[in-house]
Formats: structure tokens, C-alpha cells, sequence
């Protein structure tokens, strides 16, 4: 073994080492990338874990309607409010299904009332949730026909309600008609408060 | 595929090629050589060795075969050592090397060595173990290796002709015989003498006396006598035809007889050679067994000389032990000069040059080299498939996943949309509680005026506020007929009454009451707080959601 030139071992060790070398590269990329694979995959995993939702679909799909439902019930309710001229009209009508006259609307200043969102982002502002005004009715008509009014008021002009009622007869007469002076608040929802403009 | 063996005999008279396969031997090509005796020109033989085997590898169609070369030069060292085996093997081994190389004729320096274990004698202390020890210059191994690669053989191993001829005397020794066994493998030129007893080998040598010894006694010198009494006998093919044709006559009495004339005429001749046989087989028995069991030996005959007709018997009679001619192994078979070792698994020490012995080293380090890195290859190739098999699933997986997260990322902004709409729908329901707040209801209020079956009181006028602590409060001025006093009285009475039972109406209490003119008629005008009952803010926002 001595005499073997020293040529030749430095060659086999040369030889050894590269295969060494090349063989350890190879295979430690493939694993690095293979590695790199697996931890994108357990991002992935742990990502869709994140992801996932934590309610059956059918919870979400009575959620849903009842969200719906609700939603479209305060922003139906709350149009009245918005739009000073579709109230008019709906007392009008009201009025005139009760037989009583509309004598006077006087509407007092709108009063926005803002109400603070709790809001997940700080930079977020305190947007107002909706508003508020108040009119003043003068109606004159029978005794039931007035109690009939303010009943279809409450009940079926938006988000009314009476805040003052003053009735008196309109002369001295026992049976005259009466007049009746209320004092109304109509509120009204944004509908941007409602999730904005598209349904949920 | 059958596994061949080529080997190659170079002995002094003679250089054969003979391929075996299997244990038979299916080529068999010699040559016999010229100059008999290689003491002195063993360098100038070598090119007419060089052609005689050349011939013989194409005769042979043995070219570019692996062959093992047993050789027989002058100079080679033989020798056997015996050791305790407790003596670790590479010790024992290493000085049995030593011993040969200080018994090598030349100098040490070049000197090429190689030892094996012989045989292994059990006993006390573990028994003896012999080793096989041969040496030769490395130029001699040379010379050889350069012959048979230049007639186109590849050389596997180099014996020397007597560590062959030892291993197989020592072979054919072997037995579980009480009596002392002594066999003598007589070649060409050479024979190894081997005694064992009871299974344990006593001894085994080598001694440079052979055949070809007779056949140079026969051709030595003939006297008139010999002329005349082998007049066929005049060459040296001549003489070996005889040897191995006629054999070692028997001494027969009596003139006139041809066998006993032939006997007289040769016997003298071949006589110091048989004698000087006979005394190295006698040393070799005294030296190791013991007087009175001596005169039991047994005297076998294998290798070539087993073949020369009465020479096993004229040895044991010269010797004075029993002879047997009993099986010994297929030695030398039909062909004179072969080896059982040689073809067989019996293994003998072989020799090889410096540069040949290190070329092999390099090239067996460069074939486990190069079959370490292939393989590591192959195991870096197999890693790396299954890494990119993990990888092309995980990537396979990874998509399906990215599908999934697609799905699941909308299914939880729609969630989280839905609960944020929700959030706001409560939310703006809590506003819209709060601001509608608690309070009367009024159309029920007025409804409940309208039912009060009271027909003497007439409700003059209404007014809805509320007092100081918030609570709603309804004053009711009206007026009865008052033809009596008493009944106008008990009219309100009822009314109210009927005012405090009914759940709308908390308290009700009856104010100022005074006598008044109107129309022309007298009226008791009367007045009554009312403290409403409240409806909550959810309750009323709930009935003004239910609005068609």
C-alpha cells in the first residue's frame, strides 16, 4: 500500500470528494425545495384553518334572511324620513283613508343625531347611524277619525312616533269635529349603516 | 455462465497452458523446453518462454483470459512455519514472510513476499497452526507477468511451483490414521514431502529433487553397459518415455533374465537419485516421529512421480515403511505436470509484483471507489426522486389547497360580511330603540277615550305631555249635563273609574270641576290627569316594523 503513488490517491480522494459533493448537492436541493414545499403546504393548511367558517350554512343562510329581512324593513322604514316629500304623501294618504283634514305640517329643524360605530379601525370616523325630525301636524276631523289617524301613524308611517298630542273641538258645540295639534319624530336609518348599498 | 480457469505451468522442461471449467479440463496445450536446466540463464530463457507460451495461449484460444501462473524458477523461497495458535494470525503470518525473504537466495530489498495459513492442528494450548510462507524477487515476478501478458493473458496470480506442491502433499496427507502418514508429492523437478499423524500435520518441505533427476541420471554418463542394455533410451524424450513407460525396474536375480538385465544396466544409474529421495524422506521421519512409531509410517505417492510404475515401491523399500497405493486427489491426472491446487479451492499463497500488486490495489480502490459513488449516486438520484415526488405532491396538494382557500376566503368575507351587517342591523335597531324610547301609546289611548261607554261626558279637549319626571301624561277636560248635580258628579265618578281600570291608565285624577254655561245650558266642566302607561322603545319600534 506504500508504494502506491501518492498521484493516484490524491486523484481517488479528489474523485470521492466531488462525487461526494456532487451527490450531497443534489440531494440537499431536492430536500431544501422539497422542504420549502412542505412548509408552504402547512401555511396553506394552517391559512384554510384560518379561513374556514365557523358557522354551518345553514345558520348562515338564516342569518342571512333574517339580516335581509330586517335590513330591508328598516331601510323600507326608514325612506320616509329621508325624503320629506314621500312623507308628505304618506300622511296625505294616511289622512285620507281616515277621513281627517291636514291643516297644517310644519317641520321643525332635522335633528341628526350621530351615534358612535364602535369601530374596528381607530382611523375610522363616528359616522352617524341615522336621523331624526320632528313636524308638527294640525289635522282636524271627528274624534275617531283623529284617534284613527294617529293609530295609522304610529303603526304604519315609518319610524313615527307621537311625541305631543293637543286635541280641542273646533267650536263649542258638543258634536263638532275636532282639531288635534301633534307633535311628530320621524327617524330614519342610513342605509350606507345598513352594509352600504349591496344586500349582504 | 461456467466459471474457467486458465493455468499456466512454467517449469524448467516444460511451460503448459490448461483451461479447466468446472473442475474438467477442457484445453490442455504443452510445450516442452529446450534447455533443461534454467540455473543460470533463467533471463535468456525467457524470450523462448516468451514464444513457447504465446503459441500455446492461441492453441489454447485462451487469449485475453484471467490465468494463475505457477512457475518454478530458481531462487523462489518456500518455506513452512509453525506457530501457537495463540499467536494472532497477521503476527504469525507476517513473520512466516519474514522467514521467507531471509531464506530468498537474492537480496531482501526487492523482495516480494506472501503467507498463508497451511494447516491447523488442534491439541493443548490451543493446538499449532503452519503457515505457508513463499518469496521471490519482485524482477523475477516481473519478467513473469511481463511473459504471460505479452502472449495476451491477463495475470490473476503468481505461484511458486513448491508452495503448490506442498499444499497438495499436505492435502493428501490428511487423515484420522493412528499411524504416521507420509506422503511425497515427487514433480518434475521438484518434490514436497508431508507427514501427518492422527490428523495433525507434523511437517511439510520441499526438496529441489524430481523426476527430471532420473531422466538426467539415465542420460548421465552412459558406460558401455547402459548402451548396450537401453539402446532405446538416447534423447531425453526418450528417457522420459522410458521413466514413465517402463518405470523404476525391479532387481531381478539370475543372468539370462532381459528384466534383470534391464534392471542391472539401469538400477545403478538411477540409484543415488532414489537414494537421496529415500534419505530426505527418512530425515523427515526421524525428525519429527518418534522411534518405534517411525517403522509404521506409511508411504504415499501423489503428484507426477505416482505415475512412474515401481517407484512407490522401490522408495518404500529403500525407506523401509509399508507403501499405499490408495487414493490420493486427482492430481496430476492424465497430464503429468498439473496441479489439483491450481484449479481447485485449495488455496496456495500468490505472488505478484510491486507495480502489478499496487496497480491492482489502485484499481481495486478505483473499482470501490467508483462503485461507493455510484451508488451514492444512485442513493442521491433515489433521494432526489422522492424529494421531488414529496415535492409534486405537496405542489398537487398546494393547488387543491389554494382552491380550497379561494372558496373558503369568500365563504368568510361573505360570513363576515353577513355578521358585520348584522352587527349593524342590531346596531341601528339599539339606535332606533333608543331614540323612539319608552312612551305612551297614543292611538290605544284615544281608542280607550272612544270606548268609555259614559254618554253624559263629552271630552272637550286632550292634551298629551309630559310631566316633570318624563312620564307620560294625558289632561282630559270634558263636560256633563248638569240637571242635577248629583248625577253630573256621579258621571264622572264612573268615568274615571273606568278610566283607572283599564292597564293604559296608571293613575287618574280628578281636577278642577266647575258649573258652566254653554249654549244656553248648564254644564259641569271637569278635568283629569292621566299618568300613561309606557310601552318599551323595542316594543314600539317592533310595532312600527310590522307597517305593511
Amino acid at each position: 500500500m506504500s508504494g502506491v503513488p501518492k498521484r493516484a490517491w490524491v486523484e481517488m480522494a479528489v474523485a470521492g470528494a466531488l462525487a461526494v459533493a456532487a451527490c450531497t448537492a443534489l440531494s440537499q436541493t431536492a430536500e431544501r425545495k422539497a422542504d420549502e414545499a412542505r412548509r408552504m403546504l402547512e401555511s396553506g393548511r394552517w391559512e384554510l384553518e384560518q379561513n374556514r367558517t365557523r358557522l354551518v350554512p345553514e345558520a348562515m343562510e338564516a342569518i342571512r334572511n333574517l339580516a335581509t329581512k330586517r335590513r330591508s324593513i328598516m331601510l323600507s322604514a326608514s325612506k320616509l324620513q329621508e325624503d320629506e316629500s314621500r312623507l308628505y304623501a304618506r300622511l296625505s294618504e294616511i289622512a285620507t283613508q281616515c277621513a281627517v283634514q291636514i291643516d297644517q305640517i310644519v317641520p321643525a329643524a332635522a335633528t341628526a343625531q350621530p351615534v358612535t360605530v364602535p369601530a374596528r379601525d381607530a382611523s375610522a370616523g363616528t359616522p352617524a347611524i341615522g336621523a331624526q325630525s320632528t313636524y308638527t301636524l294640525t289635522v282636524a276631523g271627528t274624534f275617531a277619525h283623529v284617534a284613527e289617524f294617529v293609530h295609522d301613524l304610529e303603526s304604519s308611517a315609518g319610524f313615527t312616533a307621537v311625541r305631543s298630542l293637543r286635541m280641542s273641538p273646533v267650536d263649542a258645540t258638543p258634536t263638532s269635529p275636532v282639531r288635534a295639534v301633534l307633535i311628530t319624530d320621524h327617524f330614519g336609518i342610513f342605509a350606507s349603516q345598513l352594509g352600504g348599498e349591496e344586500q349582504p | 455462465m461456467s466459471k474457467q480457469h486458465v493455468i499456466v505451468e512454467i517449469l524448467p522442461s516444460l511451460v503448459a497452458v490448461r483451461v479447466t471449467r468446472r473442475g474438467e479440463v477442457v484445453a490442455h496445450r504443452e510445450e516442452a523446453l529446450d534447455r533443461s536446466d534454467w540455473g543460470g540463464s533463467w533471463m535468456a530463457a525467457q524470450e523462448l518462454l516468451g514464444a513457447a507460451m504465446e503459441r500455446l495461449v492461441d492453441a489454447t484460444g485462451t487469449r485475453g483470459c484471467a490465468a494463475t501462473i505457477v512457475y518454478d524458477v530458481p531462487g523462489t523461497s518456500c518455506v513452512v512455519t509453525r506457530a501457537v495458535a495463540k499467536v494472532p494470525t497477521a503476527q504469525a503470518l507476517e513473520s512466516a514472510c519474514l522467514a521467507a525473504e531471509s531464506s530468498l537466495a537474492e537480496s531482501e530489498s526487492d523482495a516480494v513476499s506472501a503467507a498463508h495459513e497451511l494447516h491447523r492442528s488442534k491439541g493443548a494450548d490451543g493446538g499449532t497452526v503452519h503457515y505457508l510462507a513463499c518469496a521471490e524477487r519482485d524482477d523475477t515476478l516481473t519478467s513473469l507477468v511481463a511473459i504471460a501478458e505479452a502472449a495476451g493473458l491477463r495475470v490473476y496470480a503468481v505461484a511458486p511451483h513448491d508452495a503448490c506442491a506442498i499444499t497438495e502433499a499436505v492435502a493428501n496427507t490428511m487423515g484420522g490414521d493412528q499411524r504416521p502418514r507420509v506422503v511425497c508429492w515427487i514433480g518434475r523437478h521438484s518434490m514436497a514431502v508431508a507427514i501427518s499423524r492422527e490428523g495433525q500435520l507434523l511437517t511439510a518441505r520441499s526438496v529441489n529433487i524430481g523426476l527430471a533427476s532420473l531422466v538426467d541420471a539415465m542420460l548421465r554418463s552412459p558406460g558401455k553397459e547402459s548402451a548396450l542394455a537401453l539402446p532405446t533410451v538416447r534423447t531425453r524424450a526418450e528417457a522420459w518415455e522410458f521413466l514413465l513407460g517402463t518405470g523404476i525396474p525391479m532387481p531381478v536375480p539370475g543372468n539370462g533374465n532381459p528384466s534383470g538385465h534391464v534392471a542391472s544396466a539401469i538400477l545403478p544409474l538411477l540409484q543415488p537419485v532414489l537414494q537421496r529421495v529415500a534419505i530426505e524422506i527418512k530425515q523427515s521421519l526421524r525428525f519429527e516421529v518418534e522411534a518405534g512409531v517411525r517403522e509404521e509410517a506409511v508411504l504415499t505417492l501423489a503428484g507426477p512421480g505416482r505415475f512412474c510404475p515401481g517407484l512407490l515401491e522401490t522408495l518404500g523399500r529403500y525407506v523401509g515403511v509399508e507403501i499405499a497405493s490408495g487414493a490420493v486427489l486427482a492430481s496430476a491426472r492424465e497430464h503429468g505436470a498439473s496441479f489439483a491446487v491450481a484449479d481447485s479451492s485449495m488455496a496456495v499463497p500468490a505472488l505478484l509484483p510491486v507495480r502489478v500488486g499496487h496497480r491492482r490495489i489502485v484499481g481495486r480502490v478505483r473499482g470501490g471507489l467508483a462503485v461507493g459513488c455510484t451508488l451514492a449516486l444512485a442513493l442521491a438520484m433515489q433521494s432526489r426522486f422522492w424529494a421531488l415526488k414529496d415535492i409534486q405532491a405537496a405542489q398537487g396538494e398546494l393547488s387543491g389547497l389554494s382552491e380550497q382557500l379561494k372558496n373558503a376566503k369568500l365563504a368568510s368575507d361573505d360570513e363576515q360580511r353577513l355578521l358585520q351587517v348584522q352587527s349593524h342591523v342590531a346596531l341601528a335597531r339599539g339606535w332606533m330603540n333608543k331614540q323612539v324610547g319608552d312612551g305612551p301609546s297614543v292611538s290605544a289611548m284615544l281608542h280607550l277615550l272612544s270606548s268609555i261607554s259614559v254618554p253624559e261626558i263629552c271630552i272637550r279637549s286632550l292634551d298629551l305631555t309630559s310631566n316633570t319626571t318624563g312620564t307620560p301624561q294625558l289632561v282630559l277636560f270634558g263636560m256633563t249635563p248638569t240637571e242635577s248635580e248629583g248625577d253630573a258628579a256621579d258621571a264622572i265618578r264612573r268615568y274615571l273609574a273606568s278610566l283607572e281600570q283599564s292597564p293604559l291608565v296608571v293613575g287618574a285624577k280628578l281636577g278642577a270641576t266647575q258649573r258652566v254655561e254653554v249654549e244656553g245650558r248648564t254644564v259641569q266642566s271637569f278635568s283629569v290627569t292621566m299618568d300613561l302607561a309606557t310601552i318599551p322603545g323595542n316594543a314600539r319600534v317592533a310595532i312600527m316594523e310590522t307597517q305593511p
